[in-house]
C-alpha cells in the first residue's frame, strides 16, 4: 500500500474513537490523497473538504472493517466515489432546475486557477457524475476497468461504455477549439 | 485521437491535482456524525439508541463472548417466546451472500439485487446481467442491455427495464407467467438514455402492468397492458412535481417534489393510488426511509431508517417495521449481534420476513433468517448449502 506520508496533520489524540491510534494515523496518512481525487470529482475546494471529511466520518464508523480490509485505500475510494455521485445528484437538480437552459461547467464558476488553462479539464467539470467518476479513477487513480468495477460498484461493460461516452464527449468538447489552435 | 485525449487526461489530471493546495485534516468528531443531508426525527433517534442499548445488552448477555455466528438458532434473552418463529424454509425467493434461493435449490451464479414478487425472482449477476425466474423454470435473461435497476412488479406477474443495447432508450418489459409474453416496444420516441447525466430509470410496473419510468425531467406512465399498449400518461401533466419511488402491494410509494429534488430519506413520501389518466392521489403518509418493503398483504411495512445504509454501509443491525395504515413501530434486531444485508429483506407473507442476516463485524457469510412482526423476533435459518 502506497500511502502518502506527508508532515503529520494536526490531530487531538485525545478523542476516543474506535481503534483510535491505527485510524487517526490512517487517516492522517490518507487526507492529501483523499483531498486531491476529491478535488478531481468535484472540482472545487468546498466541496472536495465537504466530501474527503465525509469519507474519512464513513470510514471512521466502519473502521472495524476498512482497518481489516487488504486495500483500506480501495475501501476509501469506493465509499468517496459513492459519496459523490449520490451526493452530486440532489445537488445538481436543485441548482439546475432553476432553468431550462444548459447547466455552465462548474469550472466556470469557480475562482480562476491554474487548470483554468488546462483544455480538458474544464470540460470533465462538466461531465455527468458517473462519467467524471470513471474518468478520474482510470486516468488520475490508474486504475483498471476491473478496479473501476469495483469501485463504483458495476460491471467492467458498464465502466468500458461509461469511459467511452466521456471521452466521446471529451472529444467533441475539444475538437473546435483544437482546430482553432488551441495547445493539444 | 484517443491516445492523445488519454495522455492528456493523465496529465491535466496529474497537474490539477499536483497544483492543489491540501488544506490541513478537519478534526474529527468524538461521536457519532450526523448525516449530512438527512435528520433523523427525534423519536426516531430515541428509537435507535433504545435499540442500539438493547441491541448491545442482548449481544453481549446472548452471546456470552463469542463472536462466531452459530448455524442454528439460539434463544434471545430479549423476546418472549423465538420458538414461535417458524425456522422452516423459505417459500419465497432469497439471497445469502451471493447465493440464490428459489423453491429450496440453489440458482447457479453470484447474485445481488434481489427483487421478489411471490415466488418469482429478478437479480442481477455479477457481471451485471439481469435475470428474473421462478421455481422449476429455467432463468431468463432480459434482453438487451439493461439500463439501471429494473423493476418487478410487486405479484411478479411482470417484469419492466429500460434497453440501452441500440444506443437508444426502449422501455420494455415481460410477461413472467410461464406462457407470457415480452410487452414488446413502448411507444415512446426519443426516449433519452439520460438526462443531465442521470440515466432514465424504470422504478415501478404495478400488478396492472402499468410502467413508470423516471429521469431528471422525465415522468412518463406506459400502460404496457392495456387495451392496445399505447397508451403512454405524461406525468409531468397529470401530477406535477410527484416522484413515483416503487410499486408496493399496498400501492405506489411518491415522494412530493413540489418544492424541489428530493428524496425519501429527506422527504416523507407517502402511499398513492394513481388512475389510468395519470392522476396520483395520497391515501396515506409513510415515514422517511432508505428502502422500504409492504407486506404481501399490504398490512406492514418495514424499512431502513432514513440514512442508516447509505454510501457504503452494507447493513443494518436493525430495521423498523409498522401498519401500512400508521400504528405502532416494531423494531427488528438481526440475530446474535449481526446486520441484515442492504435490501436483502424481503416479505414471505403478512406475518414474516426472510432476510439475509451477516456476522457480527463482517458484511459476508451468515444465513437467512426470518423475522415474525407479530412476534417482534427474528431467528437464524438453517443454511441449505450444508445440508
Amino acid at each position: 500500500m502506497e500511502y502518502e506520508r506527508g508532515a503529520p496533520m494536526a490531530f487531538s489524540t485525545t478523542k476516543q474513537a474506535p481503534a483510535a491510534p491505527a485510524y487517526d494515523e490512517y487517516a492522517a496518512s490518507a487526507w492529501p490523497w483523499l483531498y486531491r481525487c476529491a478535488y478531481l470529482l468535484s472540482g472545487n475546494h468546498a466541496d472536495a473538504e465537504d466530501l474527503a471529511q465525509q469519507t474519512l466520518l464513513q470510514a471512521y464508523r466502519s473502521w472495524s472493517k476498512v482497518s481489516r480490509a487488504d486495500e483500506p485505500r480501495a475501501y476509501l475510494r469506493r465509499m468517496l466515489t459513492n459519496l459523490y455521485i449520490s451526493q452530486r445528484r440532489p445537488q445538481g437538480r436543485r441548482l439546475e432546475l432553476l432553468t431550462d437552459a444548459p447547466p455552465e461547467p462548474r469550472a466556470a464558476m469557480q475562482q480562476p486557477g491554474p487548470e483554468d488553462r488546462m483544455v480538458l479539464w474544464p470540460h470533465v467539470a462538466s461531465l455527468p457524475p458517473r462519467q467524471r467518476a470513471v474518468i478520474v479513477l482510470r486516468y488520475y487513480e490508474q486504475l483498471s476497468e476491473r478496479e473501476i468495477a469495483d469501485a463504483l460498484d458495476c460491471s467492467t461493460g458498464n465502466v468500458k461504455s461509461t469511459a467511452h461516452r466521456a471521452l466521446q464527449a471529451l472529444r467533441a468538447a475539444v475538437g473546435p477549439e483544437a482546430h482553432e489552435g488551441e495547445e493539444v | 485521437m484517443t491516445t492523445q485525449i488519454e495522455d492528456m487526461l493523465t496529465r491535466e489530471l496529474h497537474d490539477v491535482a499536483g497544483a492543489v493546495q491540501v488544506p490541513p485534516m478537519p478534526a474529527l468528531p468524538t461521536e457519532e456524525p450526523t448525516p449530512r443531508v438527512t435528520r433523523y426525527a427525534k423519536p426516531l433517534l430515541a428509537a435507535a439508541v433504545v435499540a442500539l442499548v438493547v441491541g448491545l445488552v442482548a449481544a453481549v448477555a446472548g452471546r456470552g463472548g463469542d463472536d462466531k455466528p452459530q448455524p442454528a438458532p439460539s434463544p434471545s434473552p430479549t423476546v418472549t417466546d423465538p420458538t414461535s418463529v417458524s425456522t422452516a424454509a423459505p417459500t419465497v425467493p432469497y439471497v445469502v451472500d451471493g447465493r440464490l434461493y428459489s423453491g429450496g435449490e440453489q440458482v447457479p451464479g453470484e447474485w445481488w439485487a434481489l427483487q421478489t414478487g411471490g415466488e418469482v425472482w429478478l437479480a442481477a449477476q455479477s457481471d451485471g446481467s439481469w435475470w428474473w425466474g421462478r421455481p422449476g423454470g429455467e432463468p431468463r435473461r432480459l434482453e438487451g442491455e439493461v439500463q439501471q435497476s429494473p423493476a418487478l412488479s410487486p405479484d411478479g406477474r411482470y417484469v419492466a427495464w429500460i434497453d440501452v443495447s441500440s444506443g437508444q432508450a426502449v422501455l420494455t418489459g415481460a410477461d413472467t407467467q410461464p406462457a407470457g409474453e415480452g410487452f414488446g416496444d413502448a411507444p415512446i420516441e426519443d426516449l433519452p438514455t439520460s438526462e443531465e447525466g442521470v440515466g432514465l430509470t424504470v422504478p415501478a410496473v404495478t400488478n396492472e402492468g402499468d410502467v413508470f419510468v423516471t429521469g431528471w425531467r422525465t415522468r412518463l406512465m406506459w400502460r404496457a397492458q392495456f387495451e392496445d399498449q399505447r397508451s403512454v400518461v405524461d406525468l409531468a401533466d397529470t401530477a406535477p412535481g410527484q416522484r413515483v419511488l416503487q410499486a408496493t402491494t399496498a400501492g405506489l410509494v411518491v415522494v412530493d417534489e413540489s418544492d424541489g429534488p428530493t428524496d425519501s430519506a429527506t422527504t416523507a413520501p407517502y402511499l398513492a393510488t394513481v388512475s389510468g389518466e395519470g392522476r396520483i392521489d395520497e391515501v396515506t403518509q409513510l415515514p422517511t426511509f432508505d428502502s422500504v418493503e409492504v407486506s404481501t398483504g399490504g398490512t406492514w411495512l418495514v424499512r431502513s431508517a432514513a440514512g442508516t445504509t447509505v454510501g457504503d454501509v452494507t447493513g443494518t443491525g436493525t430495521l423498523q417495521a409498522q401498519p401500512t395504515e400508521g400504528g405502532d413501530e416494531v423494531v427488528l434486531r438481526a440475530p446474535q449481534g449481526g446486520a441484515f444485508g442492504n435490501s436483502s429483506w424481503h416479505w414471505e407473507d403478512d406475518d414474516n420476513l426472510i432476510a439475509w442476516v451477516m456476522p457480527a463485524g463482517r458484511d459476508d457469510g451468515g444465513q437467512a433468517a426470518r423475522c415474525n412482526i407479530r412476534i417482534g423476533d427474528c431467528v437464524l435459518l438453517d443454511d441449505p448449502s450444508q445440508g
